[in-house]
């Protein structure tokens, strides 16, 4: 059956594009600052530091270094924005200080050289960042007006401040220049500060690593003292002259062999409170002689609770043989450049390095992140074991052990974390920055980021996202993101690459993310140094102008809830939708509808014009469509008939459609949605006789199609697109059996049915997959591999098959993780190791509701419920017991129909019969 | 004058025991109206022998909110086809049903409104009293009832929009008839028609005159009665829908009530009236609720369940214009009737008793009515002396306010013959 697109009944493709005015621009303007402001666009009257911190509390910042006693920051000059839309000043004029009060305060209206926050309490793990679990933080500053002294604000308010004396140097004289501090909290609290020597020299003698006492301060004699709050000596713990220990080229957990050429002034400082660990960050350069060598990580232990310090390698010196084992290298004048050093604690509770930076000269590396395993040899008491090869780099082949808590009678034992013991030794151990399968677990984003430098990066979850400010491309600015994904032992098996997920302003230079409500603060100014608006994203309720309110104003006028609204919303870009080209659509689908907006094309020229012009919408109904019914799954597969276009098929309650020309030829989509071009010719052909389509889904050769009752496969390469059916539910051993959900990858079937999930390789029969916990029925089925599409979830480097499975009856929900491999025997599936009470596998996520979706990126986590009878439908986001509810208004809304990524709308975006919502 | 004739209004269980009873899932209201319907008595009368027929003139229903709607529609507007295959063992073929349709309810998808008409027939009441002294008798009432539910409809909400919307319609709710049968233990959601005897009521009864020698106030007559309820009444069709008890669904009640009347004038009387009724819990087969959102109607599981009854609370004002014309006396009566709220206990631990003490077919319930009556007294025109004294009435009552009930309007007669 063929019907062609009526032009009057505005079927036309290109005809029937809806202009809208383009405003590209949804957050808003962060207030407090003097209102006068608003008018100006700007947040404040002076410039900002793009040093910001954030915690689960909010985000910290500074004033400019510039702006010192200008009296334009006054109490502003240290700020704090508690992710909402305000700002609150913690620099009041008088403070207590010292424990004095009303004294002049030392942070009042004056430049911020350095920030940093110091838990009193432990850091938040990721469950405890999911729960938005508030901790007690304090503030610890440099001021530009005393770049030698450091202040410590003892609560959010900022009226209790402590400081320094001068800092000292490795030799006691006064340090001239902090050059970055750092909290270290743990079992007792820190700040770290690296100082030049009384020179204003880093790397030279004198230089080094400075402690200061944030607690009561004993003595040896037990005697507690008042709060103290000043330098330690690093070197022995008790001196009546506190120094810094010693850190320049002459360091021997830096340097190999000989001292080490230089050693640059800029140092990143990150402390690890379950290790116990404080890692530093360098650019060096080797000595000239034959084998020296040089590494740009460092350790730093604390030996007692003095602040006595150790300085550790970060591996030993026979791991180092040439120039790519990314945190050192040997060979005379070998440089290695590492910009910024984190800890991750993955979501299988192991903890990993993650470093900006590499071999070679500092311009050269800042576009690649690495996150290389660590060791761990703390023991349950919190003892370490080993305290020389703890919180190393981690042998590569070793497999991690787990590690429980101690099991009483009537208690169980809880997975405390996977260890990895074995340290990297020899340079077989080490991961290399080579691009290759064997790196692909320490290689974030499948290599360097083309897109530019990286000037921050972000670890949420189990995702890394770097922040690029200034591209190689003009268009490229942006936030990308890149997932980890696991292996069956739990440790990290590859990254996904690099994917933009939002563009940002070329004003943006700074950027924090909310983890609690998923949304982002940036901060801009026309370059680093001048930076004076803060804005933050919203999610979008239907009051806002902006790209996504165009968007869900139009969609509400063709899908409005009385049809149902959106039925299906999906995303088809060029990196994961074989013969698109090179645009990315987004496709909207409801009751006889079919909507096909283009978001972003690989040219930034055509990019650049999508994104400032009027959004524009395709509308695709036509007389086919009405017979097809609620369209709700959509795939779009290259024409291999005739090697260019791309088919368009469409599923809904009565049958599946195909976009062809009379030819039978494809649908050029490309072509199709630039402005001028003519598409009336396109037209939709039923395919077979089908009702109730839950999915359709091509992969290679073949576009599969799944109902409740059977799966069928249409060879794309015959255009007659006759169905041959694979497996009908009948067939399975129980009969009550059907089917909700299939993925293909590499022609291996996934099938999601009531029975629990089934596997069917080429030629082999049908595998029943463990899935942890679970005897429900298996609802959806999701993938995260390496290019974001879920059918390369096959690959050389793994991938992960997510589940959700649920129980109507007694409204429950289960979120599962699986790992998928590739091995010589075929492929292997197996649940990821996620445990938590007596080493039972467990589903990741226990929902006591039912779940209509469950959707992530490795960083977030939106799982919604739909209306029950009461009970309006719900969007919540996190993985632990207490979930996040996202700011919507649903009381009207019946059904929620999904929750993408769009990167182009730089925003999550919701779907239902309420229309499109969305962040931005 | 007729100062002798003491037309004594008593206020024991129920003479006209005729619906006495008629509470259950659907709150159907007791339509017992002891101090309008019971005839009067007069002094040296032995035995009285009454009987009342009564045919319904309609039917009216309030929802939780007071306002009328349909018989089925008492307790929720619509019922939930969805959540009624909700709270079934994982395994079960209900489950598997479900997780087939795997819908959401949205509000609409998958309700059902409900209605038919509900038919009082006829009823028939015996009555006898025996007394003992002039002041103390013995009563034993036993009620007969036929009553139809008819013109029973479903009306499908679900619309035909999404593949959900599909699923519901062709798995559940357009067969809802035979998924109710097939899943739901043999449960009939189409009408009925059902006739038998109510509960056996015996009671005995005090009543005192006090003269009173006022200018307007004559007497204060003030009486105390008990009673014991026997289950002999057609219990609760649990396989049909809304197909009420004729009685107190087979468990035993007791009653205890008060009366004070002051007679002002020759003419007038006015009192009020109090009974509290203690319904002893009993077990038996029940329909129960597997689900916190499913609906009264349509319930699958049937369990064994003992059944806390709440406390019915009845009290009456009325005012009596006493042989105005020759015999000829009337009577207007106001009644209020709560029944407290019932809990239940599953006697296993295969469904949850907190989720099916969740229903709303056990919250309270209330009835607001009038009685109005005219009657003959033959005595007037008798020697005092006569050995049989008849008395004939004829009444109407109609329902005037309450919540999760129903009840008939009706119009009967009574013929009473004293000895």
């Amino acid at each position: 059956m063929k019907t062609a697109l009526n032009r009057s009944n505005a079927l036309k493709l290109m005809g029937c594009f809806l202009v809208f005015s383009a405003t590209t621009y949804g957050s808003i303007l962060i207030e407090k600052f003097p209102n006068s402001l608003k008018d100006s666009g700007k947040t404040t009257p002076f410039f900002l530091s793009s040093k910001i911190k954030q915690t689960a509390e909010g985000v910290f910042f500074g004033a400019h270094p510039s702006v010192n006693e200008t009296d334009l920051a006054q109490e502003h000059s240290l700020s704090r924005i508690p992710f909402e839309n305000h700002c609150f000043p913690i620099a009041p004029k008088t403070v207590a200080l010292n424990g004095e009060m009303d004294k002049p305060n030392p942070l009042y209206d004056t430049g911020i050289s350095h920030l940093d926050l110091l838990s009193t309490e432990k850091d938040s793990t990721f469950m405890e960042q999911m729960q938005g679990r508030r901790l007690k933080t304090s503030i610890v500053a440099v001021t530009t007006k005393d770049p030698s002294k450091i202040c410590l604000l003892e609560n959010e308010l900022g009226n209790s401040v402590r400081v320094t004396e001068s800092i000292n140097d490795a030799h006691g004289n006064p340090t001239k220049e902090i050059i970055k501090i750092t909290g270290a909290s743990g079992d007792k609290s820190f700040v770290v500060a690296a100082v030049t020597n009384d020179q204003g020299e880093f790397g030279k003698n004198g230089s080094g690593l400075a402690v200061v006492n944030t607690f009561k301060h004993v003595t040896g004699t037990g005697e507690v003292k008042e709060f103290f709050f000043g330098q330690l000596d690093g070197q022995f713990g008790e001196s009546e002259k506190p120094r810094s220990f010693p850190l320049d080229i002459a360091t021997s957990a830096a340097k190999i062999q000989g001292d080490l050429a230089a050693m640059g002034s800029v140092v990143d400082m990150c402390w690890d409170p379950t290790l116990n660990r404080l890692y530093v960050a360098l650019h060096v350069t080797a000595g000239a002689q034959e084998g020296d060598g040089a590494r740009a990580l460092i350790i730093a232990g604390f030996a007692t609770l003095d602040g006595k310090i150790t300085l550790l390698p970060i591996a030993p010196d026979d791991l180092f043989t040439g120039n790519n084992q990314i945190v050192g290298a040997r060979g005379a004048n070998e440089s290695v450049s590492l910009h910024s050093v984190q800890t991750m604690w993955t979501t299988m509770k192991m903890p990993y390095l993650v470093v900006v930076g590499g071999n070679g000269k500092p311009e050269e590396t800042k576009n690649c992140v690495y996150a290389l395993p660590l060791t761990n040899h703390r023991e349950k008491t919190g003892d370490v074991s080993n305290s020389i090869i703890h919180g190393t780099l981690a042998a590569k082949n070793a497999n991690p052990i787990e590690f429980y808590s101690e099991s009483k009678p009537a208690t169980p034992s809880f997975l405390l974390n996977r260890v990895i013991h074995s340290p990297a030794l020899i340079a077989d151990d080490a991961y290399t920055s080579e691009i290759n399968q064997s790196n692909a677990p320490i290689l974030v984003g499948g290599g360097p980021l083309k897109a530019g430098d990286i000037q921050q990066i972000f670890i949420k979850g189990d995702a890394i996202h770097a922040l690029v400010i200034h591209s190689k491309d003009t268009d490229a600015p942006g936030l990308y993101h890149s997932q980890a994904l696991f292996d069956a032992q739990g440790k990290v098996s590859a990254w996904t690459n690099w994917k933009r997920t939002a563009h940002l302003d070329n004003n943006v230079k700074a950027v924090a993310l909310d983890r609690n409500a998923e949304s982002m603060i940036t901060f801009s100014g026309v370059d680093e140094d001048h930076i004076d608006t803060i804005e933050s994203t919203l999610w979008y309720s239907g009051q806002k102008e902006g790209r996504i309110a165009q968007l869900n104003n139009e969609v509400q006028k063709l899908l409005p809830k009385e049809v149902g609204g959106v039925q299906g919303l999906f995303e088809f870009s060029p990196e994961t939708t074989p013969g698109i080209g090179d645009m990315t659509i987004l496709v909207v689908t409801g009751l006889k509808t079919v909507l096909v907006v283009p978001t972003d094309h690989k040219d930034a020229a055509i990019a650049r014009d999508l994104k400032q012009n009027p959004l524009r919408i395709a509308n695709l109904k036509c007389d086919v469509l009405d017979k097809i019914g609620a369209v709700s799954t959509v795939d779009i597969v290259p024409d291999l008939i005739h090697g260019t276009g791309s088919l368009l098929f469409v599923g809904g309650t009565k049958g599946v459609a195909v976009l062809t020309d009379e030819q039978n030829k494809g649908w050029n989509i490309e072509e199709s949605l630039s402005e001028n071009e003519n598409t009336q010719h396109m037209t939709f052909k039923i395919i077979g006789n089908y009702r109730s389509i839950s999915k359709v889904i091509g992969d290679g050769h073949y576009l599969y199609i799944l109902t409740k009752e059977s799966l069928d496969r249409i060879d794309i390469r015959d255009s007659s697109f006759t169905p041959i059916t694979i497996v009908r539910a009948c067939d399975f051993a129980k009969p009550s059996c059907f089917f909700s959900d299939v993925l293909v990858s590499r022609e291996c079937i996934l099938l999601a049915t009531n029975n629990g999930l089934f596997k069917k390789e080429i030629a082999s029969d049908w595998e029943q997959i463990v899935i942890p916990g679970n005897t429900q029925t298996v609802y959806s089925l999701s993938a995260a591999s390496v290019t974001g599409r879920a059918q390369d979830l096959i690959s050389d480097v793994g991938g992960m098959l997510y589940t959700l499975s649920g129980l109507q009856s007694s409204n429950r929900s289960s979120f599962s993780r699986l790992a998928v491999s590739l091995t010589d025997s075929g492929v292997k599936i197996d649940p990821l190791p996620d445990k938590m009470l007596n080493a039972i596998p467990q589903p990741f996520i226990l929902f006591d509701t039912f779940k209509k979706y469950c959707v992530t990126d490795g960083a977030s986590y939106f799982h919604a419920s739909e209306r029950n009878l009461l009970t309006h439908p719900i969007l919540k986001t996190g993985v632990a017991r207490l979930f996040k509810e996202l700011p919507f208004d649903f009381s009207n809304a019946s059904s929620m129909t999904t929750t993408l990524y769009n990167n182009s709308l730089n925003s999550w975006i919701i779907a239902g019969d309420f229309g499109i919502k969305g962040n931005e | 004058m007729v100062t002798i004739r003491r037309l004594i209004v008593i206020s024991a269980l129920g003479l006209i025991h005729l619906s006495s009873g008629l509470h259950g899932a659907m709150n159907l209201t007791r339509l017992n109206n002891e101090v309008s319907l019971k005839p009067s008595y007069h002094p040296g009368t032995w035995l009285q022998l009454s009987v009342l027929g009564e045919g319904g003139i309609g039917n009216r229903s309030y929802n939780e909110d007071g306002n009328c709607v349909n018989i089925l529609q008492v307790l929720t507007p619509n019922q939930n086809a969805i959540a009624m295959l909700k709270g079934f063992p994982q395994c079960s073929p209900i489950t598997e049903l479900l997780n087939r349709i795997c819908a959401t309810d949205n509000g609409v998808r998958g309700h059902l409104v409900p209605s038919a008409e509900l038919k009082l027939d006829y009823t028939l009441s015996w009555g006898a009293r025996y007394f003992f002294t002039e002041n103390l008798s013995f009563q034993v009432y036993l009620p007969f009832y036929s009553i139809r539910l008819n013109n029973v409809s479903w009306c499908d909400l679900t619309k035909d929009i999404t593949q959900c919307d599909i699923d519901v319609k062709e798995n559940i709710t357009d067969k809802i008839y035979e998924i109710a049968k097939d899943y739901g233990c043999g449960l009939d959601l189409g009408g009925w028609h059902r006739q038998g005897i109510g509960d056996l009521s015996l009671q005995i009864e005090w009543m005192q005159d006090f003269k009173q020698e006022k200018p307007f106030l004559k007497n204060i007559c003030l009486g105390c009665r008990s009673s014991l309820n026997l289950p002999t009444g057609l219990k609760k069709d649990e396989d049909k829908i809304a197909a009420l008890p004729f009685g107190n669904d087979g468990a035993v009640g007791i009653m205890l009530g008060g009366t004070l009347i002051a007679t002002l004038g020759d003419y007038i009387r006015t009192g009020f009236d109090i009974r509290l009724e203690y319904i002893f819990g009993n077990e038996r087969i029940r329909r129960i609720k597997t689900y916190p959102d499913q609906t009264s109607l349509l319930l699958l599981q049937k369990a064994v369940v003992y059944r806390e009854w709440g406390i019915i609370q009845q009290f009456n004002l009325f005012i009596d214009l006493i042989n105005f014309y020759k015999g000829f006396s009337g009577k207007v009566d106001y009644q209020y009737l709560k029944h407290g709220e019932d809990s239940i206990s599953i006697a296993s631990n295969t469904f949850s008793t907190t989720i099916a003490n969740n229903g709303g077919n056990l919250n309270d319930w209330t009835v607001h009515s009038i009685v109005a009556k005219v009657g003959y007294d033959f005595g007037y025109h008798l020697n005092e002396c006569a050995p049989v004294i008849p008395q004939v009435w004829i009444y109407g009552k109609t329902p005037v306010n309450g919540s999760r009930s129903t009840m008939f309007i009706s119009a009967g007669a009574i013929l009473s013959v004293e000895f």
